[in-house]
């Protein structure tokens, strides 16, 4: 294994990295140590979100109504917990070490200080998972008072969201020793660049969480403990708040999706950028943006005066929109280009046709773009309007929205870049590579059905977080059409596809981790 | 370059990007003409 040295500019001292024979790029081994631990206990949040799921959607596929009521809204927590939160924040964590020490050859600023907010994560995610299943937390991952949580579930929370921000000062402070120490030429790489962006909005995302969920900790704690002056919290002024994190985290799932997409173009077919310029322009555009646009969540709510909301969502949302629009047409352009250099000229579409699909991580790219673009930003910018949201604010079109953005598009973008990590960082052969060719499709057409059969059924009538839709025993009865029932049965059916794709992932990654360790051979997964 | 093409050298995502753009607004004037509908609005 070739090792190199290369001097520290402020210590004095001369860190140690090993050269990838595949990539030639100088890999830190506290980066690389860092990388693992943080995308294993991903994966086990992963894991405990995707049996939530199964459970979840058993019980709304309404001939097997599995869970009890109870039950049904405790796991539907711990799903959007341990999913929208803990998965990809532990992942991203993990993509920014990656990119900011593997991509640049730089070595990682803060070692000790990256364990404390491991650990801090860590806490904070086995706290709220153990209060969520004692039963002290059936308040949903968005927790609005006056739903009462125990305070610990809070705490949880907020201890997490603190290890994040962490992770992100040790990524900026990494990047730019990484250009004092003149560890890359020139700019920073595309990718990098798009994990930037995810870092720069994560601490002013992050910010706007501590702000929604420390009164709210201190509230419960001042009722569970009966202590005095710990005052209340306004529904109204949480949800602002608690939005101003929960939208803009979206944005950061997105951006560092993005980075991927652009990763794996390069990886899978060599694709470069059309134009690299205006592509960092569409990060940056997500930066300022985003938080005006994150007010498509509250357009309903009363406090919030319409020219405000119109402004937020029909303006400036669309400008954040603009940067997804480009980046949708930069990375097909870019694989097309690079395809069409290598001789694939044949008509309008030959060089799709011909394009290495055999490759997990080019179907994975694929299936991710055409999800989140063609069924997720769509129908995401559609239902952000605000005559519309009228209709679509707490309906299952919301809720297979957004399966289709962060499930179809940022967790299978990740997925198909975990099988370039395996080989490369944790430097083992796949296991089970009959198994990585076919579950990027598995689970990307399970969720496409998913996604698609919630949308309909939203369409419908269908509530989102309801445990019973079909209102027996209700004061005033509700009828929806019976199209929903077919609708919710799909969507059932739909969700066993995807959670077996979900579990073929899970058990190529750890049947990975127990193969016998040795350098990657080649860059195609399948092959190293 | 294939030269029976207009020169653009992405052809085949630009018909991708319209298709996109298409798909968009039907689902957007799809979704105005049921809100229409369910508002009672001819």
């Amino acid at each position: 294994m070739a090792a190199t040295t290369l001097p520290n500019v402020f210590s004095g001292t001369r860190s140690t990295f090993r050269v990838c024979p595949v990539t030639t790029l100088k890999v830190d081994a506290a980066a690389e140590r860092l990388i693992i631990w943080n995308a294993v206990t991903a994966i086990l949040a992963l894991t405990l979100g995707g049996t939530y799921a199964l459970l979840v959607g058993l019980t709304r596929w309404p001939d097997i109504h599995l869970l009890p009521p109870a039950w049904f809204y405790r796991l539907l927590t711990g799903h959007g917990l341990n999913m929208l939160v803990f998965w990809i924040v532990f992942f991203e964590a993990a993509g920014l070490y990656f990119g900011a020490c593997v991509l640049l050859n730089a070595r990682l600023v803060g070692v000790k200080l990256a364990w404390v907010a491991y650990a801090l994560m860590l806490v904070g995610a086995v706290m709220a998972n153990v209060v969520i299943l004692m039963g002290k937390a059936d308040v949903m991952f968005s927790a609005y008072p006056p739903l009462e949580a125990d305070p610990l579930f809070y705490l949880g929370y907020i201890l997490f969201a603190v290890g994040a921000i962490l992770v992100c000062c040790i990524f900026l402070a990494t990047i730019v020793m990484a250009k004092v120490e003149r560890r890359y030429e020139g700019s920073l790489p595309l990718a990098v660049f798009g994990l930037l962006t995810a870092a720069i909005i994560a601490l002013f995302t992050l910010a706007s969480g501590a702000v929604a969920l420390i009164p709210t900790f201190l509230w419960r704690l001042g009722d569970v403990y009966g202590l005095a002056g710990f005052g209340q919290v306004d529904p109204g002024a949480y949800r602002v708040t608690f939005w101003g994190f929960g939208h803009a985290a979206q944005q950061i799932n997105l951006s560092a999706m993005i980075a991927i997409w652009y990763s794996l173009a390069t990886l899978t077919v060599g694709a470069k950028p059309v134009n690299e310029k205006l592509s960092r322009f569409a990060f940056f555009l997500y930066i300022l943006f985003i938080n005006l646009g994150s007010m498509h969540h509250l357009l309903v709510d009363p406090g919030i005066g319409t020219a405000a909301k119109f402004f937020n969502t029909s303006y400036a949302m669309y400008l954040a929109v603009l940067g997804s629009m480009i980046h949708a047409f930069s990375i097909p352009a870019g694989i097309e280009t690079a395809m069409r250099r290598k001789g694939f000229n044949k008509g309008l579409f030959g060089w799709l046709l011909n394009a290495p699909w055999k490759e997990p991580g080019f179907a994975a790219l694929m299936l991710s773009l055409f999800i989140f673009g063609f069924i997720g930003g769509a129908s995401g910018v559609v239902i952000g309007a605000g005559q519309l949201n009228l209709s679509t604010h707490n309906t299952w079109r919301v809720t297979g929205h957004f399966h289709a953005t962060v499930v179809g598009g940022t967790t299978l973008a990740f997925m198909g870049f975990t099988y370039y990590v395996i080989p490369l960082i944790f430097r083992r052969p796949l296991f089970g590579k009959f198994l990585v060719r076919w579950q990027p499709w598995v689970y990307g057409i399970g969720m496409i059905f998913v996604s698609i059969s919630m949308i309909v059924a939203g369409i419908l009538g269908t509530p989102r977080r309801h445990w019973d839709t079909t209102f027996t025993n209700a004061v005033i009865p509700v009828q929806l059409p019976s199209l929903t029932n077919l609708m919710l049965t799909l969507t059932g059916i739909s969700v066993l596809i995807a959670v077996t794709g979900g579990l073929m992932y899970v058990v190529i990654c750890v049947g990975s981790l127990f193969m016998k360790k040795r350098e990657a051979r080649a860059l195609n997964p399948l092959d190293a | 370059m294939d030269k029976k093409h207009s020169g653009m050298e992405t052809p085949g995502t630009v018909v991708l990007a319209f298709l996109l753009l298409i798909w968009m607004g039907f689902l957007y004037f799809g979704s105005w003409i049921l809100l229409a509908q369910a508002w009672g609005i001819r």
